[in-house]
């Protein structure tokens, strides 16, 4: 069994700062991989060892921090890794990063499984699975917070607002999953040290045969709805504070 | 210009009659459910509709483009959730067309779109422009819905029974009134310290004939819930949402944003929470539910 997980490196939100004109300072922000990222790699490393799967990361970007992220795959257990050149990666359209890691899978598969975190959260959020899916014309199981590998079938569960779906099919497959799917493992010393040493592969746009578009951005604000702010203090007056909290609530009622 | 939309709900259609009057354009819809017949088809001009799928994102995926082959649409509109996103990727995967997501606002400029979406986890909000035809997921609640009626045209869909991909559903059973429709929703967060004391959270979504959840962090790393609000979760626009002992972290906020009105219970007065909030009350839930709950009560008998 051969597995592909492709890797994003996104901006990591809980450390992004603001100019006071409400521009964020996207380009010294810090990125790292994606939460549900390492949850993929983690499903491909589980399935390794196993069912003895052969297992591939590919990241679209040509940043050192790119070749990191490929290198923090192959301390997880990753065996191959690949790095997508190309300038700008951040401002690509969705749907031709989606046609990248097709051509990519194409040209180095085929592959039984392509497993990728469900959401980024920058900006290509739940939709890079599914695209790559029918770039390639396979089927997807999305958003699954379970999955396993079962007498040639893939079953996976996907817990939704409205019940519990069960999925179940025979790869070739994509399959996403969420933060749910499982602890991704912590490197020890020995894998880090053994990933520095590892190849890591380089492919360009050309040789993939993808004609980018880049976003027509204009802009980028900090978002702010005006809320009201007022706050009580109820060390200061508890029973007012709670009757503020009573006529609030009852006057929609 | 030619709107296709996929519709689960009449709250969604009708925030889509919204964008269709924006940009002066006819709107047909796929619609998975024959119960939504009557409504759909006064505020649609046309609607395609099938009944008796489980949902499956390959097969509705083909449902969808049978009914694109048709109507040939400039923009084709999804919810932004975990299955209008999965459909939406499906979609412009396959037509290899611009696909943006967490959108807020749009309008028709010369060659496409002017388009406001949120990035960055909801933090940021960028304006960019796109060619069209283009495949939009929409944040839900961004628009208000729109109360227009039209008569419009019903096509019932040969089913495609065959998929590739086996599934077996298990509804949920919801105890009062489903999250999505809720015009109030309590939300419990980290201030909570054990699973029972959910129970007053319960009591009061009750009272207020509203419905309750939890932040992520209660579920997926407690598992006191099986679902939860946040980007990952249920997305949330109720005219009030109580958050009790939620810090207001921004992968929880992004689900809620489109509130009404947000009033948050904490009892630390820098949680992030009163900034996005319109009213607060500093202290601890403890203290404050039982009292909340015993006034409440008391006004509404």
């Amino acid at each position: 069994m051969r597995v592909l997980t492709p890797i994003k490196l996104t901006v990591d939100i809980s450390q992004l700062k603001y100019e006071s004109s409400g521009e964020p300072l996207i380009d010294i922000a810090p990125r790292k991989m994606g939460d549900s990222d390492k949850c993929a790699i983690e499903e491909a490393v589980r399935l390794k060892e196993k069912h003895n799967a052969h297992t591939v990361v590919v990241t679209v970007g040509s940043t050192p921090d790119h070749e990191r992220m490929v290198r923090d795959a192959y301390a997880m257990g990753i065996d191959e890794g690949y790095i997508i050149e190309v300038d700008g990666h951040e401002n690509l359209q969705a749907v031709n990063v989606g046609e990248i890691i097709a051509s990519m899978a194409e040209k180095t598969g085929p592959y039984d499984l392509i497993i990728l975190g469900a959401g980024s959260l920058d900006t290509h959020s739940y939709t890079l699975g599914p695209i790559v899916a029918s770039r390639i014309g396979i089927p997807i199981i999305a958003s699954v917070d379970s999955l396993n590998y079962v007498e040639g079938y893939i079953e996976a569960k996907s817990v939704m607002e409205d019940g519990t779906y069960i999925y179940r099919s025979k790869p070739p497959l994509v399959v996403t999953v969420t933060t749910e799917a499982n602890e991704p493992r912590i490197p020890t010393l020995k894998t880090i040290l053994k990933s520095k040493k590892m190849e890591v592969k380089r492919l360009s746009i050309e040789q993939l045969g993808v004609r980018l578009e880049k976003v027509g951005l204009v802009e980028v604000k900090k978002y702010i709805i005006q809320r009201k702010n007022i706050v009580w203090d109820a060390s200061e007056d508890f029973e007012k504070a709670v009757d503020n909290l009573v006529n609030l609530l009852v006057g929609e009622v | 210009m030619r709107i296709l939309v996929y519709g689960e709900t009449v709250e969604w259609l009708k925030q889509v009659r919204e964008i269709a009057e924006i940009l002066n354009s006819e709107v047909y819809g796929v619609i998975p459910s024959r119960e939504l017949v009557n409504q759909a088809s006064k505020i649609l001009d046309k609607a395609y509709v099938f009944d008796g799928l489980t949902y499956e994102p390959n097969t509705y995926h083909k449902i969808i483009r049978r009914v694109s082959d048709k109507v040939k649409p400039d923009v084709t509109l999804f919810p932004s959730t975990i299955k209008g996103r999965t459909l939406a990727g499906l979609y412009a995967g396959e037509k290899g067309q611009p696909i943006i997501t967490d959108v807020l606002n749009l309008r028709y400029i010369a060659g496409g779109l002017e388009i406001e979406r949120l990035v960055y986890g909801g933090s940021c909000i960028a304006t960019i422009r796109s060619t069209l035809p283009a495949t939009i997921c929409i944040s839900i609640g961004a628009f208000k819905p729109s109360e227009k009626q039209v008569n419009g045209e019903i096509e019932y869909l040969e089913e495609i029974r065959e998929s590739a991909v086996q599934t077996e559903f298990r509804s949920r059973e919801y105890v009062g009134v489903p999250l999505e429709r809720a015009e109030i929703v309590v939300a419990a967060g980290r201030g909570f310290k054990k699973k029972e004391d959910l129970e007053i959270v319960k009591e009061l979504s009750r009272i207020l004939n509203g419905a309750w959840s939890v932040t992520r962090p209660l579920a997926a790393d407690y598992g006191w819930s099986d679902t939860w609000i946040g980007i990952s979760g249920a997305t949330i626009n109720p005219k009030i949402y109580l958050a009790v002992g939620v810090s207001g972290q921004p992968l929880h906020m992004i689900a809620v944003r489109n509130s009404k009105t947000i009033i948050a219970i904490n009892k630390d007065p820098s949680a992030p929470i009163f900034n996005e909030a319109d009213y607060g009350v500093i202290g601890d839930l403890y203290q404050v539910l039982p009292k909340l709950l015993e006034k409440l009560k008391k006004k509404l008998g």
